[in-house]
């Protein structure tokens, strides 16, 4: 059992102001989970918002078999999927936009800026591939807890990592040496393209 | 030559003792299994450097202020939602015993 539950039991038992224990604890790391999601803050903030809440009124569905920093993730990570579902058909202009930055891929990879490149094709992961990665390499979770956010078994879980990993490794160039690679090496192409 | 994915799982720790001491031999003696090790290994700082949050949006987010604001936004909610519950639960309790009455 983590800290929390000793705190939402009292919260379970009607004293609210303890949950600020909770959004003070967790408000942070999971804004930075969705802002690698939806791409801006006040987005980020405004699902936080929704998540907490609905953490709160769920609160006695929570058993405690997992983390609750692992169920609150879960519903943070559904809620931003949910409204980035609906902001789809709203934003497709702009996905247009951005999709046509993307036209170098005739260009070898040395040629390409290295930020650039892995930006892009971090974004063409797929979901749970990209959710394993952003989770493990910038959150520094356990594959154990990821698989608790992700809902799924813990090889699961790896395996989504793996893939990520390898199919950015093949992205960059089987034969590319890698320890040459810098990421000081920028031209801000995603500036130029931009313009 | 050992997989991509055992060298992936040796950066995250993920292989039991025998596996580890097979695989540190590995890269002792082999160019081309040292040399997939160590891509993978810049491979995932490289990720890792590219964040999608900027350094401007990471200053707000560590701001204890901005923090403390946000908690307070989501609290208030937290309790508007809190006291509604109540009146609804009061409502639903009232009408119970009123039917219980009647």
């Amino acid at each position: 059992m983590d800290g929390d539950h000793h705190i939402l039991e009292k919260v379970k038992k009607g004293d609210v102001n303890a949950f600020s224990e909770i959004v003070q604890k967790h408000q942070r790391p999971l804004i930075c989970v969705l802002l690698r999601m939806v791409g801006d803050l006040e987005l980020a903030e405004d699902i936080a918002q929704e998540a907490f809440m609905k953490a709160f009124t769920k609160l006695d569905s929570f058993q405690g078999r997992s983390k609750f920093k692992s169920w609150l993730f879960q519903i943070g990570i559904n809620t931003a999927k949910n409204r980035l579902r609906s902001r789809k058909r709203e934003v497709v202009d702009i996905q247009k936009v951005r999709l046509s930055i993307g036209e170098h891929q005739d260009l070898e990879i040395g040629e390409k800026d290295v930020q650039y490149v892995l930006s892009d094709e971090i974004a063409k992961l797929p979901p749970k591939q990209r959710l394993a990665l952003s989770l493990r390499i910038y959150e520094d979770l356990s594959f154990a807890e990821i698989a608790e956010i992700m809902r799924c078994p813990y090889d699961t879980a790896k395996a989504n990592y793996r893939h990520a990993l390898m199919k950015l490794r093949h992205k960059l160039g089987e034969s590319a040496d890698l320890r040459d690679w810098t990421i000081n090496n920028i031209h801000h192409r995603t500036v130029e393209a931009d313009i | 030559m050992k997989k991509l994915e055992d060298w992936i799982d040796l950066i995250e720790d993920e292989l039991p003792e025998v596996e580890v001491v097979e695989l540190e031999l590995l890269l002792r003696y082999s160019v081309t299994d040292r040399r997939a090790y160590l891509n993978m290994t810049r491979l995932r700082e490289l990720v890792r450097a590219v964040d999608p949050i900027t350094i401007e949006e990471k200053e707000i987010i560590m701001n204890p202020e901005y923090n403390q604001k946000l908690t307070g936004k989501i609290m208030a909610q937290i309790k508007r939602a809190s006291r509604s519950t109540k009146v609804l639960k009061k409502d639903n309790l009232l009408k119970l015993e009123m039917g219980s009455v009647s």
